[in-house]
C-alpha cells in the first residue's frame, strides 16, 4: 500500500498527520521489528488530531464513505462483537472433554443425560432458525460442538470421522454423530440458498461465520451409518428404558431424518417415507414428558460470534422452540412440494405452482425447494421435459394447438424468427415459476418484474406474427360478419400471461396493505378494466378453438356424404389424423379456456363489486378517491401517477389516463332526487356480482371435486386439490361477507347522504383471516375526536 | 414552550453525540459511526435539528437526518433516513414539522421524489408520512434486524417520480423540474 490511510477530507488541515503516516511502512506479516525497534505514535497523532475540525474525515483514498456505511464500529457495543463478554465456562468450554467432568460438582447428571440436552438443544434451534428467521449464529452455530465439528472437517479430518474425541462413548459415538447429522443439514440449507430461489437473510439466515466445513460434508450414507450406529448403541446402553432414552433415540431418528432431505434436492428423490417418519418422530418426541437435562455449561455460547470472522453485530442467543411440531409442517410442505413431480402437462405444473403457495407462506425450505425441482440443472422441467418442448406445452395448453402456426414452428423461417423471442418468453417463464414460492411481499413484486418482461415478449411475438404469412389463416371472427382478427397464439399467450401478472399484482397489494382506503377504488375499478382485456383475449381464443373443432366435425360430416372413393377416403384419413392428433388437444384447451373464463369472471364480478362498495360509500360522502391529507405536499394526480407507475409503460392493455379514472368515478356515485331508491337499485345490482362470482366459484369447486371429470371444465389443480379448494372456498366466504358488510353500512348511513355522516365516519379496508386478503371489506367505522396534548 | 428548527452545524460535537444519542435511543437499526458520517458530511444542510427554546442546555430534542441523489441515473431522489424525537417532546408535532422542514429543502435542491421505509408496525411513523401525501410503495418481508417487515414510501414531487426509471435512464436528473412550482 503506496499511503496507507492517506487521503484527508478537508485537506489543509491534514497535511501533517498524512505526511507522518504515510512515512510508516508496513511490515509483512511474521516479521514486525522487535519492540525496542518501535516507538510511540501516541503523543503524535494527538497533536494532529487536534487539529481536525468535527467534519475532517481521514480515510483512505478509494474507501466510499456509503460503503462504510456496511461497516462494524469499535467500541460500540451495538455494534463490536468484540466487546461480548464470556462467562469462564464459555471461556474455557473443551469440545475434547466429556461432561460431566467432574460428577459431583455437575448436578449429577450421567453422560449420556449431557448428549440427550445437548441435541435436544440442537434440535429446538434448528427450528429456531430455519422457522422463525433466527441467524444461524444465534442458534445452532451457537453450539461449540458445531462449531468444533464444523472446524474438523474444514482441516480435513476424515478417516472414522471421529470429530468429538474424549474418550466417553455417549459423547464419541451419539453426540458426534448427532452433531455431524446438524451440520450436515446446515450443508443442505445452504445448498437450498445457493439455488436463488429463496433470498439470504430475508427469508432465512446462514452467516456460517467463515466456516468451510459446511462445503465438505462427509457422504450422507457416512452420517446415516454414523446415526444408525449412535441409535444401535443408545438402543442397547446400559441406561434405564424409560422416556429419557426413547427421547435420545427420538432425536438421533429427527436429526436421521434431516439428513435424508438433501436426497430431494441432489437426486430429486420422491420417496416421502423420511418425512412421513419426520412428522412422526417429531409428534412422539412433543408426546414425551418434558425433561429437565442441562447443557454442559458454556457448551451453547455467543462465543462464535466474538472469536469467528463475523461481519454482523452481535446478536443475543434466542431461546430453542419449546416444541418440535414445526417438523411436522416442514414435513408436510416438503411432501406437498413433491407431489410436483407427478405433473405430466402444463395445465397441472401453472396450477400446482399457482395454488401451492397461495393460501399460507408455505415453509421457506419447501419454498426453496420448489423451483429447484421444477427447473432443473439439466435444462428441463421436472427432468421430463426439455426447455423448448416445455415451452411449446405451456402454448400447446393454451392459444397454439390446431393453429397454423404449431404446424410452421418445426420450419423455417418462422423457426428462426420466433427462437430468440422463445428464448425470452421462457425466461419470462421460469421467472413466473420461481415468483410463485416468493415470499408474500417478494410475490407482488416478483410480477412488478414479470409485467415488462411480458410486455416485451408480446410485442416481439406480435411483430413477428403480424409479418408471418400463415398467420392470417387463423383468423377469429367473434360474431358472423365481423372482419376476423388474426388468432396470433404466440402474443395472446404472452398477453394473458401478462393481464394475469398485472391483476396479481394490484390485487396483491390489497393482501399486504399496501394500499390506502382512498386508494381502492381506482385499484378495483383498474382490475376490472383488466380483466375485462382479458375476457377478450379468453373468447378469442375460444372461438378459435371452437371453430377448430368445429372444422374437424365438419370434414366427418363431409365425409360421410362423399359416396365410396379415393376422396372419402382421403378425408376419412384426413378426419381421423384430425381426431388422433389435434382434437384431444382443443378438447382440452377448450375446458381450460373454460376454467380461466369461469375464474376471470369471478375477479370482474368482485372487482366490479368492490368498485360498487367504494362508489356507494362516496355517495355517503364518507370516502374519496382524493387524498384525506390536507399537507401542501399532496398532489393526488402525481400520487395517481406513482401508484400507477407500473402500468405505465405497458403497451396493451393500456393505461388510462387519470382523468379516466375520475370520469369512470362519476358512473359509481349516486345523487338526489331519489337517492334511497337509487341506493336499493345499486344494492341489487352488487348482489348480483356477488351471485354471479359465487356461480364462478361453485363451478369451480365441482369440478376440483370431481377431480375435473365431469366435463364441464378442466382445471387442472389434480396434484393441487386441497389448496386450490381451500383457495376458493376462501373466496366463497368472502362473498357473504362482503354482502353482510355492504347491509350494515347501508343500515348505518341510512336512506340519504349528509355532511354530518363524513364527520362521523370513515373507511377502514379490513383484512379478516380465512377471508381472501384480495378482495377486503370496506368497513365503515366511527371517527373518534383526536385527543390533545 | 417553543420549539426552533435549525439546519446541523456539522462542526458543532455537542450536537452531533445528541443527534446519536437521540436516535440511538429509539430506532431498531444500530448505526455505526459511518452511517452518521455517511450523512452528515455529504449532505449537512439535509439535517435540521429541534430545540425547545427553554431548555437550559441548548441541546436538540430532535433531529431528521437526509440525503438526495440522482437515482437510477433517472431522477433525484431524496430520502429520509433518521428521524427521531424525544420521548418527552412527543406528540406535539414536531417529528412532522422537521419533515416538512426535510422535504422543503430537498424540492428546493430539485428532488423529484422522497423516499424512506418504515416498520409496518409503526403506526405513528405511518400517519405521519401518509399524512404529508407519501404512499407505500412496497411491502419488505423481514426487512428490518428486528425481524419486522417494511414498507417503502414515496411522496411523488414531479412527474418524473411516477416514470419507470429503465425510460428514464441517461436523461439528466439534475434537470429542474417542471412542476416545482405546484408543490411549494
Amino acid at each position: 500500500m503506496d499511503q496507507p490511510f492517506a487521503e484527508t477530507h478537508t485537506q489543509t488541515q491534514m497535511d501533517g498527520l498524512a505526511s507522518v503516516l504515510s512515512g510508516l511502512q508496513v511490515q509483512p506479516k511474521g516479521q514486525w521489528p522487535p519492540s525496542d525497534m518501535l516507538c510511540s505514535v501516541k503523543e503524535l497523532l494527538q497533536q494532529q488530531c487536534a487539529q481536525l475540525n468535527a467534519e475532517d474525515i481521514v480515510k483512505e483514498r478509494g474507501f466510499d464513505l456509503f460503503e462504510g456505511t456496511h461497516s462494524l464500529e469499535i467500541n460500540n457495543e451495538k455494534l463490536d462483537s468484540h466487546l461480548i463478554e464470556l462467562s469462564p465456562d464459555e471461556v474455557d468450554f473443551d469440545c475434547a472433554v466429556a461432561y460431566p467432568v467432574d460428577s459431583a460438582a455437575d448436578d449429577g447428571q450421567c453422560n449420556w443425560q449431557y448428549v440427550t440436552a445437548v441435541l435436544d438443544r440442537l434440535a429446538r434451534l434448528i427450528v429456531t432458525w430455519v422457522s422463525e428467521y433466527q441467524s444461524l449464529p444465534t442458534t445452532v452455530l451457537s453450539c461449540r460442538y458445531v462449531e468444533h465439528v464444523l472446524v474438523q472437517i474444514a482441516r480435513g479430518k476424515s478417516g472414522d470421522h471421529a470429530y468429538i474425541s474424549t474418550g466417553n462413548e455417549f459423547h464419541d459415538n451419539v453426540l458426534n454423530a448427532g452433531v455431524l447429522g446438524v451440520c450436515y443439514f446446515g450443508a443442505f440449507v445452504k445448498k437450498l440458498l445457493r439455488g436463488g430461489g429463496i433470498f439470504e437473510e430475508e427469508d432465512l439466515n446462514f452467516n456460517s461465520m467463515g466456516l468451510d466445513g459446511f462445503d465438505n460434508m462427509p457422504q450422507r450414507s457416512v452420517v446415516r451409518q454414523l446415526l444408525a450406529s449412535a441409535l444401535h448403541m443408545v438402543q442397547s446402553a446400559d441406561i434405564p428404558q424409560d422416556d429419557n432414552r426413547s427421547r435420545l433415540a427420538g432425536l438421533l431418528q429427527l436429526i436421521d431424518c434431516l439428513v435424508q432431505m438433501d436426497q430431494y434436492l441432489t437426486e430429486y428423490a420422491t420417496d416421502k417415507q423420511p418425512l412421513r417418519e419426520l412428522a412422526t418422530v417429531a409428534t412422539a418426541l412433543d408426546a414425551l414428558p418434558p425433561h429437565n437435562y442441562k447443557v454442559p455449561s458454556g457448551s451453547f455460547s455467543m462465543r462464535i460470534q466474538k472469536t469467528m470472522s463475523n461481519q454482523f453485530p452481535p446478536k443475543t442467543l434466542v431461546q430453542p422452540a419449546s416444541s418440535f411440531c414445526e417438523y411436522t409442517r416442514i414435513a408436510r410442505d416438503f411432501m406437498k412440494v413433491l407431489d410436483v413431480h407427478s405433473a405430466e402437462s402444463s395445465f397441472e405444473m401453472t396450477q400446482f405452482a399457482f395454488f401451492f403457495n397461495k393460501n399460507e407462506q408455505v415453509h421457506v425450505l419447501a419454498r426453496g425447494l420448489f423451483p429447484l425441482v421444477m427447473i432443473r440443472d439439466d435444462s428441463t422441467f421436472l427432468g421430463k421435459y426439455t426447455f423448448p418442448d416445455a415451452f411449446k406445452m405451456h402454448l400447446q395448453g393454451f392459444s397454439l394447438a390446431g393453429s397454423r402456426a404449431s404446424d410452421a414452428l418445426d420450419s423455417e423461417p418462422f423457426r428462426s424468427l420466433i427462437d430468440p423471442i422463445s428464448q425470452e418468453a421462457l425466461s419470462a417463464l421460469f421467472e413466473w415459476y420461481q415468483n410463485n414460492a416468493q415470499n408474500t411481499a417478494r410475490y407482488r413484486q416478483g410480477y412488478n418484474r414479470q409485467l415488462l418482461l411480458w410486455d416485451s415478449v408480446q410485442a416481439q411475438f406480435e411483430s413477428l406474427e403480424t409479418n408471418f404469412a400463415g398467420s392470417e389463416e387463423d383468423m377469429v371472427s367473434q360474431n358472423p360478419g365481423d372482419p376476423g382478427v388474426p388468432l396470433m397464439p404466440f402474443a395472446s399467450w404472452a398477453f394473458v400471461m401478462k393481464t394475469i401478472s398485472m391483476i396479481e399484482f394490484v390485487l396483491k397489494g390489497f393482501d399486504l396493505d399496501v394500499y390506502k382506503p382512498f386508494e381502492s377504488f381506482n385499484m378495483f375499478w383498474f382490475t376490472f378494466y383488466l380483466t375485462q382485456q382479458l375476457d377478450a383475449c379468453l373468447v378469442k381464443v375460444d372461438v378459435f378453438v371452437q371453430s377448430k373443432i368445429d372444422s374437424i366435425h365438419a370434414i366427418n360430416k363431409r365425409m360421410k356424404k362423399q359416396k365410396a372413393g379415393e376422396k372419402k377416403e382421403k378425408l376419412r384419413a384426413q378426419y381421423h389424423e384430425a381426431m388422433e392428433k389435434q382434437m384431444p388437444d382443443l378438447q382440452r384447451n377448450k375446458l381450460y379456456l373454460k376454467y380461466l373464463m369461469c375464474h376471470n369472471d369471478m375477479t370482474k364480478c368482485l372487482s366490479l363489486y368492490e368498485a360498487f362498495q367504494f362508489g356507494l360509500l362516496k355517495s355517503y360522502g364518507v370516502i374519496d378517491t382524493k387524498s384525506p391529507s390536507a399537507s401542501k405536499f399532496v398532489n393526488d394526480k402525481l400520487i395517481h401517477d406513482l401508484r400507477f407507475k407500473p402500468f405505465s409503460s405497458i403497451g396493451v392493455p393500456e393505461l388510462p389516463s387519470y382523468e379516466v379514472f375520475q370520469e369512470v368515478l362519476g358512473g359509481f356515485v349516486i345523487s338526489e332526487p331519489m337517492f334511497k331508491s337509487k341506493v336499493t337499485k345499486t344494492e341489487a345490482f352488487m348482489n348480483e356480482q356477488l351471485k354471479s362470482a359465487s356461480n364462478s366459484i361453485d363451478a369451480i369447486l365441482k369440478c376440483i371435486k370431481a377431480k375435473d371429470k365431469g366435463g364441464q371444465m378442466f382445471t387442472g389443480t389434480g396434484l393441487i386439490a386441497e389448496d386450490a379448494t381451500i383457495y376458493y372456498e376462501r373466496l366463497a366466504k368472502t362473498i357473504d361477507s362482503l354482502a353482510e358488510n355492504n347491509k350494515s353500512i347501508i343500515n348505518t348511513l341510512g336512506a340519504s347522504a349528509n355532511a354530518e355522516l363524513a364527520k362521523k365516519f370513515h373507511v377502514e379496508l379490513a383484512l379478516t383471516p380465512g377471508l381472501s386478503g384480495y378482495y377486503p371489506l370496506m368497513k365503515l367505522v366511527p371517527t373518534k375526536p383526536r385527543a390533545k396534548k | 414552550m417553543q420549539i426552533i428548527f435549525k439546519q446541523l452545524d456539522i462542526n458543532n460535537t455537542r450536537y452531533f453525540s445528541r443527534l446519536k444519542q437521540l436516535i440511538d435511543a429509539d430506532l431498531s437499526e444500530p448505526y455505526s459511526i459511518y452511517v452518521y458520517r455517511y450523512f452528515l458530511n455529504q449532505w449537512p444542510e439535509l439535517a435540521y435539528l429541534a430545540f425547545d427554546s427553554e431548555s437550559s442546555d441548548d441541546l436538540p430534542i430532535g433531529c431528521i437526518i437526509c440525503k438526495s441523489e440522482a437515482h437510477r441515473n433517472s431522477r433525484m431522489r431524496g430520502y429520509i433516513g433518521m428521524l427521531a424525537v424525544q420521548k418527552e417532546y412527543r406528540g406535539r408535532g414536531i417529528a412532522k414539522r422537521l419533515v416538512e422542514h426535510a422535504i422543503d429543502k430537498m424540492v428546493e435542491s430539485g428532488c423529484d421524489e422522497i423516499m424512506l421505509e418504515t416498520e409496518v408496525e409503526n403506526v405513528a411513523a405511518l400517519n405521519l408520512y401518509e399524512g404529508l401525501g407519501f404512499i407505500r410503495m412496497k411491502r419488505m418481508f423481514r426487512y428490518y434486524l428486528n425481524e419486522g417487515d417494511a414498507f417503502k414510501l414515496i411522496l411523488p414531487i414531479t412527474e418524473k417520480s411516477s416514470v419507470r426509471s429503465t425510460f428514464l435512464m441517461n436523461q439528466n436528473p439534475l434537470t429542474p423540474p417542471n412542476n416545482l412550482g405546484q408543490i411549494v
